[in-house]
């Protein structure tokens, strides 16, 4: 059975069509990339599917009640949020008054941020954090719960290029360890060749679903990027499409 | 000096005064934590204005002003938050298109209120020395709601502060705390009226949770600084009005200022 199944979907804002009728499904262990131009609707499947918006017409299904874990694409703080990453991850770890907190609490938040690399940062502010660090960080945030699903937006926005290929490499080693389904969007098609299993490609309509090397062909690059895309190579075999 | 402390610390009224201060010095520096993080200045002393209204509203049709000041409070809060919700407006815009129309509103009001109303100065810039022992009790009263609503909500209250969606996806009802959290400021509003009054009682909730926000390396300093300042303001702005024979809400808020200054130059 399949664990999510999105059927017929559609986002409406006001009089715009953000997505227009899309239909796939998600099988458990699938590591599914969520790609398609700017614009083209891709967050707001992805908050439809989880349930932070409501779609004006079709429905998504979850089979199981799986637990999620979700990574934003962006999380706005200014520099002064006093946050540090132990108190972020207290939030979720603990019932107590983090000023309460215990020994083995500590452990468990070392312990947790451990898993993606992370312990060394566990005093410091979140807002003080690089891209790459605070995408670790919300990571292991996402997996306190022990996720089913663990689902992501744009990963690597606002990471350099090395950083990039580290977070997906983590992304790809988590999934296998933990048995994760991973749902992510991303515009980097060496991502999705690399590391998903099944690629949904919009552009508002779905413009197809299924594995990477079978589906992704040149002619249906070029018509999802609808002429505007750009395929260009930079780094040293880092292959984006805007 | 040390005469004038114990004049003070026997008259029944400046204990009262400086009991009074204590509660919402501790309150609503609590509660301004939040409002710093969420960037919602602008909106608490939004709020705050708009209790006057509500305080009009009752002097004219014989309801206690404090209860008309926070049914008031909050429904300017949750128009604030419903126009915002369902517009394209910038927040700021909303905030800013209440703001002038409840202020307007409550002069127009107060404009229909028969002869000379003393007792409005004092909703206006508070008058502390006149809590009662009565006063006092509502207010202990209604302190000790906000802590606990506080003490129950802080987790969700942080948790929207760091990023909405994600406390929705951890579980966090996010529409029923932010619904909670404008009550509660509606609440230590009308708590901080009788002490500073409408025109300054935002600054009470803002000015010391910056100062702490200055100054805080995590957010379990960043509570208690600001409930060291709060309170702070409030003793030490009342003794130096009863030392400088000046008017106590005001010197409130310029001591809660000083202390912003001094955190300002020791900035993290």
């Amino acid at each position: 059975m399949n664990l999510l199944a999105v059927h017929n979907v559609s986002v409406r804002y006001r009089d715009r069509m953000v997505v227009d009728h899309v239909d796939f499904t998600v099988d458990r262990g699938d590591v599914v990339a969520i790609i398609g131009p700017n614009g083209s609707g891709k967050t707001t499947l992805l908050k439809a599917i989880l349930g932070m918006v409501t779609p004006s017409e079709g429905a998504v299904h979850w089979h199981g009640n799986p637990r999620i874990g979700y990574v934003p694409q962006r999380v706005d703080l200014e520099r002064g949020f006093p946050m540090t990453v132990e108190e972020l991850l207290l939030l979720k770890l603990t019932d107590r008054p983090f000023w309460r907190h215990d020994r083995a609490t500590h452990h468990r938040v070392s312990t947790e941020l451990a898993r993606v690399g992370a312990d060394k940062l566990i005093e410091k502010r979140v807002s003080e954090l690089s891209g790459g660090e605070l995408q670790r960080v919300l990571i292991a945030f996402a997996l306190v719960d022990r996720p089913d699903v663990l689902c992501l937006d744009e990963p690597s926005s606002g990471i350099d290029m090395e950083g990039e290929e580290t977070i997906y490499s983590l992304i790809h080693r988590l999934s296998e360890q933990e048995k994760l389904t991973v749902l992510l969007v991303s515009h980097d098609l060496d991502v999705v060749f690399k590391y998903a299993t099944k690629v949904i490609c919009i552009n508002r309509k779905l413009m197809c679903a299924g594995v990477p090397s079978r589906v992704l062909t040149p002619e249906m690059i070029q018509q999802a990027y609808a002429g505007t895309a750009t395929h260009y190579k930079h780094g040293r075999h880092s292959t984006h499409a805007h | 000096m040390p005469t004038e402390l114990s004049i003070f610390l026997s008259s029944g009224f400046l204990l009262r005064a400086l009991l009074a201060a204590v509660l919402v010095g501790f309150v609503t520096a609590n509660l301004g934590v939040f409002v710093v993080l969420r960037k919602m200045a602008f909106f608490s002393d939004a709020i705050a204005h708009a209790s006057l209204t509500g305080i009009a509203l009752g002097l004219l049709f014989g309801i206690h002003p404090v209860l008309g000041a926070v049914v008031f409070s909050v429904l300017v809060a949750v128009g604030i938050v419903y126009i915002q919700k369902r517009s394209t407006m910038a927040i700021d815009t909303v905030i800013g298109v209440f703001f002038s129309a409840a202020i307007a509103l409550g002069v127009l009001l107060i404009s229909l209120l028969p002869g000379y109303r003393a007792d409005l100065f004092g909703y206006l810039f508070g008058d502390i020395l006149a809590v009662s022992r009565i006063d006092l009790i509502v207010l202990g009263c209604v302190a000790a709601g906000s802590i606990v609503l506080v003490g129950w909500s802080y987790r969700a209250w942080l948790a929207i502060a760091f990023h909405g969606d994600l406390a929705q996806i951890s579980g966090v009802r996010v529409q029923r705390m932010e619904y909670l959290f404008l009550v509660t400021l509606a609440l230590v509003v009308a708590l901080g009226i009788k002490l500073v009054g409408t025109v300054l009682i935002g600054s009470l909730i803002v000015i010391p949770a910056a100062a702490a926000k200055n100054v805080a390396p995590n957010v379990r300093s960043l509570f208690g600084l600001a409930m060291l300042f709060g309170v702070s303001s409030g003793v030490f702005g009342l003794l130096a009005a009863y030392a400088l024979d000046i008017a106590a809400g005001p010197a409130i808020v310029i001591t809660a200022t000083a202390i912003f200054g001094v955190s300002f130059l020791f900035k993290r």
